[in-house]
């Protein structure tokens, strides 16, 4: 029975369902169960995907890959899904919309499933727009400011960037798909690689890679598709920030896997320098921009920037430890991105602020908290022991073995500049006056999350090794395909 | 399995920030005496390993090794030789003495030692690990902790300082970890292990390329002259105890990575290479001799100072042979202790006069002697006097280097006999001559402001007069690399 490969697919879809539906029957103080409800599905959901962890097969004539690589990314996106909703057990106010709320990320977390299984460039297409969609409404439907009560016009504006790019990348990239579909004469992406074995000279294909390498850079924020990145992750609730920053930027890296590497790795000469360029303009741009941010997230988004440039270093290797450093990468950044979200949303849940000076004093208002961010951004820093130093030693090893060595030079000066502006948080955080000495409450289901988080990046940190095995696993029986 | 004492020794003060951690912050003294307690756990190991290495075998002793990250070679994997058990012993010894003279520090006390406690554990790591990945671990361990210890506990400029010492190390580190990583690939080897990268083969450009990266890389850390800048700027904006901690053990980590990784990987490159890297070395000595005659901060002086002595340790590597080996390593451990024993000393100063001009200074001889007499102790270390342990370190050096490089070997001469020019005058300009009024209040060091500065004291004299047993340490670790890179025995 292959089909079962398919139960968490159905069980988030079903849950999705329920959620949505008993958000309209339910009374109003019973809405709070629909975040447990949509969590209880979610671990089920990965509790299934772990028993399927060396499946590997096709399913519906290569339509949908159940293969090492989906399960890996699924249950990333599961887990992610998972910290997002029990961080968001105190977004949502308005009561009409907690079912929708909700029901939204569980469905975009679904597109996320499917876009890791595709095989197929229509099932693709449709995962993709099974995972934006939600996200626009999630990114537009800001809730007011509660200190004013206004509108919050921010998150309007980053919602409307946010779907006019988005719209537009998706063009684009169909766009793309339908020159690779005339040329080769199908959409599964295995026989687009079988057909396509030799150099690449036709113009229409060099476009349509472009194309496609467009539509997928944008989720990632690749430069220079990142221009909504700043202005999306400020507008919108930090939640979805979050949600963004680490599940949305691995969808795009999964799509690149699935069907760019998939399609073209035959011809891969080619466009190796190219995705090499790329992520070494990314990681500029991203760092050189954080530098001069004085707001928590606009510099957590140009951060994350420049990390998918780091994670894309593994591309451009695509050796097997490569792939295995950006699955890795993307781990260890996901663990510390989290943990700095987290902190924040506590931060400007207690404050209604998120300017870096605000922070001034923080060891001394919350000292946990303090200690959570600092643990995550030091982590993003690359600096030992923790996650980041893990996955950036791996994945530059890797550029290293494989002679890329522009890209490992470029990559460690970001690093280094990278420190600066992660730095800044902390000399505020400890060594600044806070302009108040009122502590800063952590709510106890914040406080779990946090611990949580930042264990697993100084963990990860301490002892890679577990992690490393199962991405490098997932990385061979990818590559073995071509 | 024999008993991990590596490990205990780079643990034991990992174990006392996690103790700290959970002691209240209001009770001060348990939290200094266990900072003190485990650090002194790490100085009883440290002693341990230098007593009770065996001096006939050699080679990698204590050796601890457990897998890691198997797939690309990396493994938790410990061992000192002779060149790394006096680098522990002096990381044990500055540690616990930095500990010692920070039990006044009141602001932070908890935070304080946590990060203090930290930096000690990075070095720890450094001196002890065979793996290149552990070893660049410790290396960077300490960037926040020292980011902390200044910016919040420093003086003067000294966010300006904390960045600039942050910043300029990270610039280094970044060399580092290139030279690190294009060794993994080009060698071929598919390990991180020194050992192993060691015997690989390497074609003679890529060696004096890599060389290159490393030793700047490094040279960062070990103050190589022009990438020294952060040096003064940063110990004069840190406390007391950081200072000992920058100038006494992070220095000699760059330098230590000069010599185990830069020239034990790669000797070929070392020896096309070092020619030019000892011209540097004589800038070291001779420009930051003068610089530190004409500076009137305490701290900049002795920060100066180390420029200058820094270049002896460089220089000694630099001639690549036996005995400028084994000098520029007890040069390292010398150095040290004495530095530690300088900073101790000018932070006592200041922190009752709360000035560091040496102008406004004078006379506190009368008031200070015990004070008085460590620094002019200190003082004759660091100018190379006979019965200290740095002549017997600037005795060696200058030995190995005229055998490889005449004419720099007699600029060096004279550019540390400038050491006695302004050592001696900041003696007489702050200890002796007349005690103007406002300092006629000041105490000299209580009896337990002592035992630190009798630990430094006496660790200068015991290796001047008896400098076999460290030397018999050394000489096994020194003759090892100057026999690989061809340099010969003198």
């Amino acid at each position: 029975m292959r089909m079962t490969a398919l139960i968490p697919e159905a069980i988030i879809f079903i849950t999705a369902l329920l959620v949505l539906l008993l958000g309209v029957l339910l009374e109003e103080k019973q809405k709070t169960y629909l975040s447990f409800l949509s969590a209880v599905g979610i671990v089920f959901a990965v509790a299934v995907e772990i028993l399927l962890k060396n499946a590997s097969f096709p399913l519906y004539n290569d339509i949908l890959l159940i293969d090492p690589l989906s399960v890996f990314f699924k249950v990333f996106f599961l887990v992610v899904a998972l910290f997002i909703i029990v961080i968001s057990y105190e977004l949502v106010e308005d009561p009409d919309y907690v079912g929708e709320y909700f029901a939204l990320i569980l469905f975009s977390t679904l597109g996320m499933m499917i876009i890791s299984s595709c095989g197929e460039l229509i099932t693709m297409y449709v995962g993709l727009g099974l995972v934006s969609l939600p996200l626009y409404a999630l990114v537009t439907r800001s809730p007011v400011i509660k200190s004013t009560g206004d509108e919050n016009y921010k998150g309007k504006e980053a919602g409307t960037k946010y779907i006019i790019l988005g719209m537009l990348s998706t063009a684009v990239l169909l766009y793309g798909l339908t020159i690779l579909y005339g040329l080769t004469g199908t959409l599964v992406v295995k026989e687009i690689y079988h057909n396509l074995t030799g150099p690449i000279t036709h113009p229409a294909l060099i476009l349509s890679f472009a194309f496609v390498l467009m539509g997928f850079g944008f989720k990632i924020g690749m430069v220079p598709f990142h221009t909504w990145v700043p202005d999306t992750y400020e507008g919108a609730p930090t939640q979805i920030s979050a949600f963004l920053s680490v599940a949305s930027k691995a969808a795009g890296f999964v799509l690149l896997l699935r069907v760019f590497v998939g399609a073209l790795a035959g011809s891969r000469v080619y466009w190796i320098p190219l995705v090499e360029i790329l992520a070494i303009l990314t990681m500029f741009l991203g760092n050189l921009a954080a530098l001069s941010q004085n707001n928590i997230k606009r510099l957590l988004a140009y951060s994350s920037i420049a990390h998918g440039g780091y994670a894309l270093v593994g591309i451009a290797v695509l050796s097997e430890m490569g792939i295995s450093g950006t699955l890795f990468y993307l781990i260890a950044y996901g663990c510390a991105s989290l943990c700095a979200f987290t902190a924040v949303i506590v931060f400007s849940n207690a404050t209604g602020s998120d300017e870096i000076k605000d922070y001034a004093g923080l060891y001394k208002r919350a000292p946990f908290l303090a200690l959570a961010l600092t643990i995550s951004l030091l982590s993003l820093a690359g600096i030992p022991v923790f996650a980041g130093f893990a996955g950036k030693f791996y994945i530059f090893a890797s550029a290293a073995y494989g002679q890329l060595y522009t890209l490992l030079v470029c990559a460690l000066i970001n690093g280094a500049i990278s420190l600066y502006y992660y730095l800044r948080i902390v000399k505020e955080m400890y060594t600044s006056k806070p302009s108040t000495e009122e502590i800063i409450p952590i709510p106890p289901i914040f406080k779990v999350v946090l611990w949580i988080e930042s264990m697993a990046v100084v963990l990860i940190g301490i002892y890679p090794w577990i992690f490393i095995r199962i991405t490098q696993d997932v990385a061979r029986s990818f590559l073995a395909g071509f | 399995m024999a008993f991990p004492i590596l490990s205990v020794i780079i643990l034991a003060p990992l174990a006392g920030v996690l103790a700290i951690a959970v002691i209240p912050k209001q009770r001060l003294l348990a939290i200094r005496s266990t900072a003190a307690a485990a650090t002194f756990v790490s100085l009883v190991g440290s002693v341990l390993i230098c007593v009770l290495y065996n001096r006939v075998a050699g080679g990698m002793q204590f050796v601890e090794k457990l897998p890691w990250i198997k797939s690309i070679g990396i493994s938790y994997s410990l061992g000192v030789d002779g060149i790394s058990c006096p680098m522990v012993l002096l990381t044990g010894i500055v540690i616990f003495t930095g500990v010692l003279v920070s039990w006044s520090i009141n602001e932070r006390v908890k935070q304080f030692f946590i990060n203090l406690l930290l930096l000690s554990v990075g070095a720890f790591g450094v001196f002890c690990s065979r793996n290149l990945f552990f070893f660049f671990l410790f290396y960077e361990i300490a960037v926040l902790p020292m980011f902390l210890l200044i910016s919040v506990w420093g003086s003067g400029d000294k966010y300006y300082g904390a960045y600039k010492l942050t910043l300029q190390k990270i610039g280094g580190s970044v060399l580092v970890f290139i030279g690190i990583l294009v060794l993994y690939a080009v060698s071929g080897q598919n390990t991180f292990d020194i050992a192993a990268l060691s015997r690989a083969d390497y074609l003679i450009s890529v060696q004096k390329i890599l060389f290159l990266v490393l030793c700047f890389g490094f040279g960062v850390l070990a103050l190589l002259w022009p990438l020294h800048t952060w040096a003064p700027i940063g110990h004069a904006a840190a406390p007391t105890a950081a200072s000992m901690f920058l100038a006494g053990v992070s220095m000699k980590m760059g330098a230590y990575g000069i010599l185990r990784v830069a020239i034990g990987i790669l000797p070929e490159g070392a020896k096309a290479m070092m020619p030019y890297i000892a011209v540097l070395a004589i800038i070291n000595i001779v420009y930051g001799a003068i610089v530190a005659m004409a500076q009137t901060d305490f701290k900049y002086i002795v920060g100066y100072s180390s420029v200058s002595h820094m270049g002896l340790v460089i220089l000694g590597l630099a001639t690549l042979n036996w005995v400028g080996i084994s000098g520029a390593v007890f040069q390292m451990f010398s150095h040290g202790v004495m530095t530690a024993a300088l900073f101790a000393l000018v932070g006592l100063v200041y922190g009752q006069t709360h000035t560091r001009d040496i102008r406004e200074l004078g006379g506190l001889a009368t008031k200070l002697p015990i004070i008085t007499g460590v620094f002019v102790l200190a003082g004759l270390t660091s100018l190379g006097l006979p019965g200290t342990s740095g002549f017997v370190a600037e005795f060696l050096v200058f030995m190995g280097a005229f055998k490889a490089y005449k004419v720099i070997t007699v600029l060096a001469i004279i550019g540390s006999a400038l050491t006695a020019v302004y050592v001696l005058r900041v003696v007489r300009r702050v200890f002796f001559g007349p005690i103007s009024k406002k300092w006629e209040n000041l105490d000299d060091a209580t009896a337990f402001e002592m035992i630190p500065l009798l630990i430094l004291a006496g660790a200068q004299i015991f290796f001047g007069i008896h400098p076999g047993a460290l030397i018999s340490l050394i000489n096994l670790g020194a003759k090892a690399v100057a026999v690989k890179a061809g340099g010969g025995l003198l």
